[in-house]
């Protein structure tokens, strides 16, 4: 009988066929929140692969007209063992001039540094890349001319905690803003 | 999250070290979202089931969308009971290590054994690793 569930079992485990839903996974931030909950994950590469597609919910008009120059973060992750405040690389990403801007934005030694690399199209697959090089962070977005920023690593080994979509800025999302996202491995 | 793991290895280390231990070598197989894994480990239980040990898996072969990317992790896993029916037995086994030997990781497990005879055992685990699920199966040898 044991051996019976165990083949049975066994059988089961790979005889998965391919999955049929959508592979992306919905990222909503909800209207007046900053994001939509912390969820735990840690970086398992020198490189962070994945794709986005942003909708008609990126367009928004902040409160204070001056805000709408803050950029909100796609993803990316916090550098070895450290703070995302002290040491950090994320896509970044806002509505401006009728455009969807992507920057690479990153804390270095508590130090917030930003570049912009591009604007994406609503409603359509951007793939993007994250490396992590000894003494850059370097961002490639399908399309533009890699972007990098300059790390000062606080140690080698360790961990380095992943950070996901986030409104802001100091204003919270005006509306819920849907962002999918497929990662890559 | 740091002082829940030591405290889970200090307690299983306690419970391990009160009771006679067997030296049991794995060998498994997981589906995990960077691909099939392949991975072998030796470990120490006591009769209760506590336990500590040392596991290797990685890629059996490179992630689809990365040339050499295979994702290898060296590192600890605790063993816990839970309980037990039978020949089988269900166990809390979180592991803890490195991937690419520079990204600590935690994967939380569970993990059923079914006794074949004195010296085979099977099990299937399942368990998250990146935010996805993880299954698996493996053989144990008591040694």
């Amino acid at each position: 009988m044991i051996r019976l569930l165990l083949i049975l079992l066994i059988a089961a485990l790979f005889s998965c066929e391919p999955a049929l839903e959508d592979p992306y996974e919905n990222f909503i931030i909800p209207a007046g929140k900053h994001d939509n909950g912390w969820k735990m994950q840690s970086l398992q590469s020198k490189t962070l692969s994945f794709s986005a597609i942003f909708d008609q919910t990126a367009i928004y008009e902040t409160q204070i007209t001056e805000n709408q120059h803050d950029i909100n973060k796609l993803m990316g992750f916090s550098d070895c063992n450290s703070n995302h405040h002290e040491n950090s690389a994320r896509f970044g990403w806002r509505w401006l001039e009728d455009q969807l801007e992507i920057h690479a934005y990153a804390y270095v030694n508590g130090e917030r540094k930003t570049k912009l690399i591009g604007a994406v199209e609503l409603d359509k697959a951007y793939d993007y890349q994250l490396q992590l090089t000894n003494d850059h962070y370097v961002f490639y977005l399908e399309g533009y001319d890699p972007v990098s920023i300059e790390r000062k690593a606080p140690c080698t080994r360790g961990l380095y905690y992943m950070l996901h979509p986030y409104f802001g800025g100091d204003e919270k999302a005006p509306h819920d803003i849907l962002i999918q996202i497929l990662t890559k491995y | 999250m740091k002082k829940i793991l030591t405290s889970i290895i200090l307690i299983t280390a306690i419970q391990l070290s009160t009771t006679a231990q067997t030296l049991t070598g794995q060998a498994f197989l997981q589906q995990t979202v960077m691909g099939v894994q392949q991975g072998f480990g030796l470990r120490i239980q006591n009769q209760k089931g506590w336990g500590l040990g040392l596991v290797h898996q990685a890629n059996m072969k490179s992630a689809a969308e990365r040339a050499g990317e295979k994702y290898p992790f060296y590192g600890i896993e605790a063993l816990v009971p839970l309980t037990k029916c039978g020949n089988m037995r269900f166990l809390f086994t979180p592991k803890a290590g490195l991937v690419n030997e520079q990204f600590f990781i935690i994967m939380p497990e569970v993990e059923t054994e079914i006794k074949i005879s004195d010296t085979f055992s099977a099990g299937i685990t399942a368990g998250i690793r990146a935010r996805q699920s993880a299954t698996g199966i493996k053989v144990l040898i008591h040694l």
